[in-house]
């Protein structure tokens, strides 16, 4: 049992009142009609209602936050604290930081980078690390991947098929 | 019978080598748009029409038209075996395709996608023939109140997507229309929920934001799992042609609810296969089968989008009204070769007309000839380690997400829908709503205050048409189902809803 849902719930809750309250800002009804802030006001009700149902729900029968997920019948995933066998958890190099924290963190690190290192470059660390780091490959396996993922979807997106992708001052 | 004598005579037009060969090559270009992110077919279209000024215009147009649903079929590829929809409209597809791939049964789910986008495809060209024009006078009687009472109609089908909760399915449908607000509003012009960020004015593209909920999120939760990354089944079963035959009523009524949504201009290709996906969870017997990988769910949608594809060529040319911005692309390529869709072009032009048409059935086929035996080709991706193929995977949905403006932006969007998606599913909330709704909500509030200014705010307006009066009736109906459902069983809609 986690705190995960009833936190994101609570988040739930916080975007629904920030929604009204936006929408509070605007018309809501004007001569002609409903005005812009109409429809998010009504949306957003509805969130408010609907989310403090579900936190109560949360809070009362905080056991149902391990339930089956609905959307596609997966188990939910183990998470830290949780009851998951420590010896499956995913190893990386970095020792226990969590495999999808890593690979969040370096997508957003190559995305920051990519106007400045250009689309292949960023790409293709963002690669090696999650390889080599991430998924423990051998260096130069990943290295290698790394290169021909990176250079290879710049050459088919880029050249051949005229998709705008970002050029690093230095051409690359 | 006369459109019968025609289309014999396009048939004959269509069937020579040189229109052929560009209905092939139109195939081919299609599916390969549909599996690559970022390339949609509007934008392939527009890329190919400079190409085609040198062509034949009936081989320009069968070569534009092959493109346009090819990409319908290919879209479905990414979709089933990556978890990452090349196309909006494949989008459901990833739902029950993409839980067929991780049992092993990745070439049954393609295989009844090109069965079904073949029936799909052809029938609809049929009513293309026969039914085109008495079809269209009534598909322009739907106004902004018809409309707007279509989609309610859509969306109180949404809380059958919606699994097990009720009350998660409506939140589902709620964020997905909020994620819809953002950007300039369509009546006033003005911006909402935008944080001074002018790459937001444009609202959200659905791209970024349906790779992040599927794809990304997919990659973040295989990787908590435990024991390492883990994709999809790789030791994938042959196809199993028995099951493709169960799925022939799905297949059936996806080609209806295509052709019908085809016939109104601006529903978009989304829509169809989001109904038909509601459609087939409400008419199964085991609707609890439905997000474990049933196979109605994959037929029933791809089938809805191919014979949309078709039957959305009837207001272009019947009225020259493009039904979407690929249409109108491919209107631009009708006028650059001197051609005026509308309903001249049948007395004007009936060579150039009957020819396209007839190319269609001749497209279809080209489609399943070249699809059934590639499948296990394209099934091999899933034996490509896992570990090597998410970081594929998400580099392909960078590349999706800028291709759309050249901002890296919009992978950041695609990002932060990822982490949206994650945080869905740790609260057992439902996906395919939030896409539906995301996908229908501009739709909708356009047409409340269209409907609502022509009215001066009279909500009567919705109950005093014939059309948007049925389709009110139909979701009270819907909705007295599910409150019913409520009544009977506590705060839990049970699997018969």
């Amino acid at each position: 049992m986690t705190k995960a849902p009833r936190i994101l719930s609570l988040a739930l809750v916080a975007l629904a009142g920030a929604a009204i309250i936006g929408s509070l800002q605007r018309d809501v009804w004007t001569d002609l009609g409903p005005g812009p802030g109409f429809f998010p006001l009504v949306v957003g009700g509805l969130l408010l209602v609907l989310s403090v149902a579900l936190t109560v729900e949360l809070v009362r029968h905080p056991d149902d936050d391990s339930r089956e997920l609905a959307t596609d019948g997966r188990p939910p995933a183990p998470v830290r604290g949780g009851t998951a066998d420590p010896e499956e958890k995913p190893r990386t190099r970095l020792g226990n930081v969590p495999g999808p924290i890593l690979v969040v963190s370096a997508l957003v690190v190559a995305l920051m980078l990519m106007n400045v290192l250009g689309f292949r470059i960023s790409i293709a660390l963002l690669v090696l690390f999650v390889l080599a780091v991430v998924e423990r490959m051998r260096l130069l396996h990943a290295a290698g991947l790394a290169l021909a993922i990176s250079f290879g979807s710049f050459y088919l997106f880029a050249d051949l098929l005229d998709v705008q992708l970002q050029v690093s001052g230095w051409g690359l | 019978m006369e459109s019968l004598g025609y289309l014999v005579e396009g048939l004959g037009t269509a069937l020579q080598p040189y229109n052929l060969l560009f209905a092939l090559i139109g195939c081919l270009i299609g599916t390969a748009v549909g599996v690559l992110p970022g390339v949609g077919p509007t934008a392939a279209t527009a890329m190919l029409i400079p190409m085609t000024i040198a062509l034949d215009p009936i081989a320009a147009i069968i070569m534009l038209s092959a493109i346009y649903y090819g990409a319908q079929y290919g879209g479905t590829i990414t979709s089933v075996l990556i978890n990452t929809p090349g196309e909006v409209a494949s989008a459901v597809t990833c739902i029950d395709g993409y839980q067929m791939a991780k049992r092993g049964r990745a070439a049954t789910a393609l295989a009844v996608s090109a069965v079904g986008s073949f029936i799909g495809g052809t029938i609809a060209s049929f009513g293309l023939v026969l039914l085109a024009i008495p079809l269209t006078s009534m598909a322009l009687k739907f106004g902004p109140p018809e409309f707007f009472a279509l989609m309610v109609f859509g969306l109180t089908l949404v809380v059958g997507l919606g699994g097990k909760s009720l009350k998660r399915a409506v939140i589902a449908a709620c964020l997905g229309l909020l994620i819809g607000l953002v950007g300039i509003d369509p009546v006033a012009g003005e911006p909402r929920f935008t944080f001074g960020m002018p790459e937001l004015l444009d609202g959200l593209d659905f791209v970024p934001v349906l790779m992040g909920l599927f794809g990304v999120s997919e990659i973040l939760l295989n990787l908590s799992g435990g024991g390492g990354a883990k994709g999809p089944q790789r030791v994938a079963k042959r196809t199993e042609w028995r099951v493709i035959g169960r799925a022939m009523p799905a297949i059936g009524r996806g080609t209806g609810l295509g052709f019908l949504l085809g016939l109104v201009p601006g529903i978009g290709a989304a829509v169809p296969t989001y109904l038909s996906y509601a459609l087939e969870r409400k008419v199964s017997r085991h609707p609890e089968r439905f997000g474990q990988g049933a196979v109605e769910g994959v037929a029933g949608p791809e089938t809805a989008n191919n014979s949309y594809a078709s039957a959305s060529m009837i207001p272009l040319f019947t009225l020259g009204i493009p039904g979407s911005a690929t249409l109108a692309v491919l209107m631009g390529a009708f006028l650059m070769n001197g051609l005026s869709p509308g309903p001249l072009l049948f007395s004007e032009h009936p060579d150039f007309a009957w020819a396209v048409i007839a190319s269609f059935y001749v497209g279809n086929i080209i489609l399943i000839v070249l699809n059934l035996p590639l499948i296990p080709m394209w099934v091999q991706i899933l034996k490509v380690p896992y570990k090597v193929l998410y970081p594929l995977i998400l580099v392909m949905a960078v590349v999706g997400s800028i291709a759309l403006r050249g901002e890296v932006f919009d992978a950041g969007v695609m990002l932060f829908f990822g982490l949206v998606g994650v945080a869905c599913r740790r609260l057992d909330i439902p996906l395919a709503p939030i896409s539906l709704t995301l996908i229908l909500g501009p739709m909708i509030e356009k047409s409340l205050r269209q409907s609502l200014s022509l009215s001066q705010g009279d909500f009567s307006i919705f109950f005093n048409r014939p059309i948007s009066l049925t389709l009110m009736v139909l979701s009270v109906v819907v909705i007295g189902v599910f409150a019913l459902n409520l009544v009977r069983g506590d705060s839990r809609v049970e699997s018969e809803a």
